[in-house]
């Protein structure tokens, strides 16, 4: 505890961290709420010198709006079925990462790399690998040269072509392709994490089990899983805000369309519509989205909590 | 179960220096009797935990055979061994309850062993009374003392009914008054189960409180192995004698001439035999020498043999050959102390050793009286002893005056060991 006399020395030593926090963070936060309550508010409008009304028509707006229903949809799919599976590998990997001895370094890193990787470029390296015509367009004239990978692939094993993400492909196509990228994408950090996990829990356990004849698979189930728990649960929660989150992934394989070029704009997120709305004037809407997006981390975020505290164990 | 170890060898690549090897525990041979209670003794790095690991199968031994009964299980993996292992810091399984920790080794039963809910419970129940835990089956370790941790850690061991039970530093983890009451635990628990109990400890004191048999062991090699109070009274050599022993023995330096003992100067009393035992003391060093060239690595066998051969040690590194370095050193001391007929040995008094007589032949300089209740320890100085201060503990009947400047002692003969001065072999006069 500071004594009272010197007090003011603590306050200017935080001053720069504190006005920086106030100007970029507080200020915006409390900005973003008065926008959202203030009926079709519009930065430029506002600038011109008009006056908004109080109210919630923002909102009402926001949730009425198709394209906002569909970025919802699309956002809660990616949550609900990436976050699980790059759990479950991070998992597997990161126990196998643990039981290897040679090359363990060299394959942490390697599968650390795509964390450090810009997820643009690694969108763009996707969407050539899921490529069915060699080009973006696929119109009818176009001269079809070769295919992605992916597709080569399962032509090589007697399969027929998908067209995951061009023009005319299907709503289930661009999701898979969607998820495998963001799953893909995940588990470097959730491996880092568990694996950190795995090393600090006390070998003496794995001696324990092994002198009582505990099978592999039940040391994995019941005595793992259960020590790496406080580490599982934090990789779920980031896993579900980071997923909430989702934008540039989306940008990185479909560009700015948002969607194949048959359909743009079919696999926006919340964060694409909060971006587009800005982009269209429309700062009331998108703080009102904004506001929305906190408000379903918050209730699923305090919904794992309350799990977690009845699962986690110690 | 008889569980015996015939010549086990560890040997452990040195992480120091790559390529290099350290021996852990060098050709261990002792047939541990059936029902009773043996304690591994040894200061840190001696070897005994590794060789409890072999014994449970977490290790597996370098060279040489393990037996339980009649069954050779050196090859086996721990489960199929039938051992319990209490772990030095427990490693009680944190998010599961006392019953759930002692169940899991039942729940892991396969085949014609596999027990139902119902047997499962009563097992562990059974195990858990016979700790006296059995009214804590449904907290979790974490709000238990180290006591009652420790307590459910020998019920899950038990539970299970192991052919032998083993426990690395059962009492290192807890207090000092625990540790009393635990340990009485231990023996009437291992009384009762009639369990073959192997147990390592670095503490002399609850090694000789409760073990049928101790074993002795420094730097890799066993020392000495017997019955706690044996060994005590009669140490093979002077390692033994400091390590046993609460407080511990005084060690002087002494002489043996004309088949005398003397120390600083003053006869103590007669001692013969001393050259027979020089002598002896050549051949079993050899021997040593030879043992050791004859188990190193083949890439160092003949660096070693030729090094005994010439004397010359400059191939050898400090650190690395250090024991055989001082194999070499005892011999050459050990040859010109015979050639020049000086027996400088080492003369280790116990503290109970001494008796206060005004007419003794052994004078003391007197530092401090510490009076104990039920006797008193004089702390003495003497300009021959290897500590600072020697500790005689006499009876309270006697009564020292505060002013005294010197204490004359008799000695008892049989609390008297003398050690050859080099190899610290114990000489039997």
């Amino acid at each position: 505890m500071v004594e009272g006399k010197n007090q003011w020395k603590a306050w200017i030593y935080l001053l720069p961290c504190l006005i920086l926090l106030l100007i970029f963070t507080v200020y915006p936060i409390i900005n973003t709420v008065r926008m959202a309550f203030l009926n079709g508010y519009n930065g430029m409008m506002a600038v011109g010198g008009e006056k908004f009304s109080f109210g919630v028509k923002n909102f009402v707006d926001v949730i009425t709006y198709k394209e906002f229903l569909t970025c919802l949809k699309n956002t809660m799919l990616l949550c609900v079925i990436t976050v699980p599976v790059s759990t479950l590998l991070a998992l597997l990997i990161a126990v196998c990462l643990n039981s290897i001895k040679p090359l363990n370094r060299l394959l942490q890193t390697i599968y650390f790399i795509p964390y450090v990787t810009n997820s643009i470029a690694i969108g763009m390296v996707f969407a050539a690998m899921f490529n069915i015509v060699g080009s973006f367009f696929g119109t009818p004239n176009e001269i079809v040269t070769t295919a992605g990978i992916i597709n080569n692939i399962i032509e090589a094993f007697g399969g027929t072509k998908v067209n995951w993400i061009n023009a005319g492909s299907t709503y289930a196509a661009n999701m898979t392709v969607m998820v495998i990228y963001i799953v893909w994408n995940a588990l470097p950090f959730k491996i880092l994490i568990l694996l950190g996990g795995l090393q600090s829990v006390n070998k003496q356990y794995y001696d324990a089990a092994k002198i009582d004849g505990t099978s592999r698979s039940r040391t994995f189930w019941r005595i793992t899983v259960p020590l790496l728990s406080p580490m599982i649960a934090y990789v779920i929660i980031t896993g579900f805000i980071g997923g909430f989150k989702e934008y540039s992934s989306i940008i990185g394989i479909f560009g700015e369309t948002l969607g194949p070029a048959s359909a743009p704009y079919s696999l926006n997120t919340m964060v694409g519509y909060i971006y587009r709305s800005l982009s269209l004037g429309n700062e009331g809407k998108a703080s009102a989205a904004a506001i929305i997006l906190f408000g379903i981390i918050l209730v699923v975020t305090l919904i794992q909590l309350y799990v977690q505290k009845k699962r986690v164990h110690y | 179960m008889k569980l015996k170890l015939e010549g086990i060898t560890k040997v452990f690549a040195s992480r120091r220096q790559k390529g290099k090897e350290v021996t852990a525990v060098n050709n261990f041979t002792y047939e541990f009797p059936d029902g009773q209670l043996v304690g591994l003794l040894g200061p840190s790095g001696c070897g005994k935990s590794t060789t409890l690991y072999m014994i449970c199968g977490l290790q597996k031994p370098t060279k040489g055979k393990i037996f339980f009964g009649d069954d050779d299980v050196t090859e086996l993996t721990p489960e199929n061994r039938g051992v319990g292992l209490v772990f030095q810091n427990y490693a009680l399984y944190p998010h599961m309850s006392v019953k759930q920790n002692i169940m899991f080794p039942l729940e892991n039963l396969k085949g014609a062993d596999k027990l139902n809910k119902d047997e499962m419970l009563k097992r562990a129940y059974d195990a858990a009374k016979l700790v006296q835990i059995d009214d804590l089956m449904d907290r979790k370790p974490s709000e238990l003392s180290g006591g009652q941790q420790q307590r459910v850690a020998i019920a899950r061991a038990l539970v299970k009914m192991p052919r032998v039970l083993l426990l690395d530093e059962p009492l290192s983890n807890l207090d000092a008054r625990l540790r009393l009451q635990t340990r009485e635990e231990i023996k009437r628990i291992q009384r009762e189960t009639g369990i073959t109990t192997v147990f390592v400890t670095h503490d002399q004191d609850e090694a000789m409180s409760i073990s049928d048999q101790i074993v002795v062991m420094k730097r890799a090699l066993v020392q000495q192995i017997g019955k706690p109070q044996d060994v005590y009274d009669n140490p093979a050599n002077l390692f033994v004698a400091k390590f046993l022993g609460v407080p511990p023995i005084n060690v002087f330096k002494g002489e043996v001439k004309n088949n005398k003992l003397y120390i600083d100067g003053k006869e103590i009393m007669p001692f013969k035999g001393v050259e027979k035992s020089y002598e002896d003391s050549v051949v079993t060093l050899k021997e040593k020498i030879n043992y050791f060239i004859e188990n190193a690595r083949d890439v160092e066998k003949e660096k070693y043999a030729a090094a005994a051969q010439s004397g010359d040690t400059t191939g050898l590194d400090e650190f690395e050959d250090s024991i055989f370095l001082e194999l070499l050193d005892q011999q050459k001391k050990l040859n010109a102390a015979i050639e020049a007929k000086v027996y400088n040995v080492y003369v280790g008094i116990r503290p109970e050793g001494f008796i206060l007589d005004d007419n003794g032949n052994f004078p003391l300089e007197l530092d401090k009286v510490e009076v104990m209740g039920r006797d008193i320890s004089l702390i003495c100085k003497s300009p021959a002893a290897q500590s600072p201060t020697v500790r005689a503990i006499i009876s309270s009947d006697f009564k020292i005056s505060e002013d005294t400047k010197e204490v004359k002692f008799n000695l008892k003969p049989h609390k008297v060991f003398v050690f050859n001065g080099e190899t610290e072999e114990r000489i039997i006069g």
